[in-house]
């Protein structure tokens, strides 16, 4: 068995993980970072395929037939593959409440808390909003469609420099173009002496009283252990142990990993694993009308540029346009200019020949409630499952006949789509299907309320931090990565105010070292 | 003994029942899609002959997307790849579509039928249900799949639709309008950024 003794280890390498890494390498602490996935050379290892075996290597997903999440292993997390729409959360996002009319945020974070840590973010993924000549012509079909109806609509702040317009972004940039944690987090973390461990999945955590831990030691009387092992086939066990644990494994792995060290974290919350929120995403297509020009699905940004908050106060949601690569097209959903047609034959071929310049997809993102959760129901095997509401489905029914009602009016024809499973088959009731879940962990001002402090730290558990996707409490009606990377950047920069000067004052000969000792 | 005469009239019409039950259950056993495959219950021709079964479902994905070149060599790649789970399962689908055929057609070779015919087949399994629907909807899905999105030719894409496979460069000028400011209504931010 492999054995690291180290001052910080972080788990994962993606948007709420990386600040952790980056920040705590540069304050001298030596930081090790186990990524479950593998190591990703952005111009090396990306490719321009639709080839399913390619993308399953990083994208993977954990779901039911009403509910499912994806998400990305490999280093920089979902970095490497997000469409790099870079928003920050509205402020009307951390207002919202609960059933009770409890607010979802700590009453410490919002809008004006994040905001300095948003233009950190920005700095540190060279966002910048779009100018005119950059939006692709989708995107401006979209925001014709909108002008049609007198709406308004933004351009998209983007992390990307120097963009070719391939329109294969979510395949992974070839050109280094999009501005992932492979371009900056994490080559800076590398650089002031952070070790990332790839392959390496953390399979559980173990809390133990340090023989160290006396009056003066204060916030840091635990040690922790990460047992894990290699994913690269190598039947190698790992054991890591720390004084500091930063959990950035996203929504799903941080919370299964929690899930399965409950036997051993006897404190932790019994809120681990619920209140996942979503987005509330809504997707529809249309067939443009005459009076359209031609849109392009395959060229350009990925994400077409603009977006919408006209009816952001109104109805809490968010409108843009997706564009679809034909792999996304037809493993999504059977698309039918008309109910009647096949989903197969001439008339679907028709349909395709016209999908590349004639049709337009329109999607809704929204602050729909934290009704999704993961559950452990045996060894390595969980259970995902979605509350469906009245609300929740009438929340879909309304948002889906706006789109509708914006395609018809435009004379645009909406198409029937139709979702499907892996198998392709449909799926019989309302399924959602999100990349943008946040909340298996959150954030709350009181353990009674959530798994974690409004500063990160794991109730009960000090020096146990969450710092990713998890811990936001609530659906944002925009893109979630740049609000990820912001509340992370937050949540260490209290690390470093507070905790850091107690790690060094209590484990002054490691750190000292270093470096990370096997 | 009138009462036992009527218990044993009874008892016999049980296991005339059970008996006819078992029966029945037995001949659709017999029949069902998921025995027929476990035991391999079609010609063997469909395990032993490659090109027999290729013949057959290149014909299957012809019929699925239309205008996709007949000879192209990854045309049914993704029925022999282990990867995709169908792949186990292509010499009974190869031999259900020739045996569909032959009642449909009277003619047992699906691979020789006018396209017309061979989606009459293809539908008439697809109404059917059951695991013979999953299996039907699962290959039409691989055939959109690979055919669509070009999943074995990044270079050469999918011509039928117009994706051209990886990106070839082009000037950013081409991929939006000369005009954009024309197209865009007021904006509520001045960074893009919700409020």
């Amino acid at each position: 068995m492999g054995q690291y003794e180290t001052d910080v280890i972080v788990i994962g390498s993606g948007f709420g993980a990386a600040p952790a890494a980056l920040r705590l390498a540069e304050a001298g602490l030596r930081v090790v970072v186990l990524e479950k996935g593998p190591h990703i050379d952005p111009y090396r290892d990306f490719r321009q395929t639709q080839d399913p075996k390619y993308l399953l290597k990083y994208l993977k997903g954990v779901g039911s037939d009403q509910f499912k999440m994806t998400y990305a292993e490999g280093l920089g997390g979902g970095s490497g593959f997000y469409e790099m729409v870079s928003l920050r959360a509205p402020t009307l996002a951390f207002e919202q409440t609960d059933d009770a009319g409890r607010r979802l945020w700590p009453a410490a974070v919002d809008r004006r808390a994040l905001d300095p840590y948003f233009d950190i973010g920005e700095r540190m993924l060279q966002v910048r909003q779009l100018e005119p000549e950059q939006i692709p012509k989708s995107g401006l079909v979209f925001a014709q469609m909108l002008k049609n109806l007198g709406y308004s609509c933004d351009r998209a702040p983007y992390a990307v420099k120097g963009c070719v317009g391939s329109g294969r972004c979510v395949t992974g940039c070839i050109y280094g173009a999009k501005q992932s944690l492979l371009l900056n987090y994490i080559p800076q973390a590398r650089a002031v002496g952070a070790e990332f461990h790839t392959d390496t999945e953390a399979l559980e955590i173990r809390v133990r009283p340090t023989s160290m831990d006396h009056s003066g030691y204060g916030r840091l009387p635990y040690q922790y252990e990460i047992l894990g092992r290699r994913t690269n086939g190598s039947p190698e066990r790992v054991r890591y142990r720390a004084r500091m644990v930063i959990l950035g494994g996203g929504t799903v792995g941080t919370a299964k990993l929690l899930l399965q060290s409950q036997a051993n974290l006897r404190d932790l919350s019994h809120h681990v694993g619920r209140h996942i929120a979503f987005n509330g995403g809504v997707k529809t297509a249309c067939l443009l009308g005459d009076r359209f020009p031609d849109g392009d699905m395959y060229t350009g940004l990925t994400h077409p540029g603009m977006i919408s908050y006209e009816f952001l106060e109104t109805r809490g949601i968010t409108l843009a346009t997706g564009k679809v690569l034909p792999i996304g097209a037809v493993a999504a959903a059977r698309l039918r200019l008309d109910g009647e047609d096949p989903y197969w034959g001439e008339a679907h071929v028709e349909l395709m020949q016209r999908f590349r310049h004639r049709v337009i997809a329109l999607v809704a993102f929204g602050m729909t409630p934290p009704a999704g959760s993961i559950r452990k129901v045996g060894p390595e095997r969980f259970r995902v499952e979605l509350e469906v509401t009245d609300g929740l489905r009438a929340y879909y029914d309304r948002t889906k006949e706006l789109l509708r009602s914006i395609m018809r009016r435009n004379d645009c024809t909406p198409l029937e789509v139709e979702f499907i499973n892996r198998e392709g088959m449909p799926y019989r009731d309302l399924h959602i299907s999100t990349a943008h879940q946040v909340g298996s962990c959150r954030m709350a001002d009181s353990p009674q309320d959530g798994v974690c402090s409004a500063a990160g730290e794991v109730w009960g558990y000090p020096g146990l931090f969450i710092a990713d996707g998890a811990a936001i409490p609530s659906s944002i009606a925009v893109n979630t990565s740049l609000t990820i990377l912001a509340n992370a950047e937050r949540i260490v920069a209290g690390i470093l105010d507070r905790v850091v000067p107690v790690l060094r004052e209590s484990v002054p000969a490691l750190v000292a070292e270093g470096e990370a000792s096997p | 003994m009138q009462r036992q005469t009527r218990e044993r009239q009874v008892m016999s019409r049980r296991l005339a029942l059970r008996w006819l039950g078992g029966l029945a259950l037995g001949l659709s056993a017999a029949a069902c899609t998921p025995v027929r495959i476990a035991f391999r219950m079609y010609p063997k021709d469909f395990d032993e002959d490659p090109e027999l079964v290729d013949a057959v479902l290149r014909q299957f994905v012809t019929a699925v997307v239309p205008g996709m070149p007949e000879d192209a060599p990854d045309l049914t790649r993704v029925f022999r790849d282990d990867f995709y789970r169908l792949g186990k399962y292509r010499g009974y689908l190869a031999a259900d579509l020739c045996e569909r055929a032959e009642r449909l057609n009277g003619w047992p070779r699906f691979e020789a039928l006018p396209a017309k015919d061979r989606c009459r087949v293809i539908e008439d399994a697809l109404q059917e249900g059951g695991v013979t629907q999953r299996l039907y909807v699962g290959a039409v899905f691989l055939a959109q799949l690979a055919s669509y999105a070009g999943v074995f030719d990044d270079e050469g894409g999918c011509p039928l639709i117009g994706f051209e496979g990886r990106f070839r460069m082009r000037p950013l000028a081409e991929l939006s309008y000369p005009d954009p400011e024309s197209f865009l209504p007021g904006a509520l931010t001045t960074d893009g950024n919700p409020v």
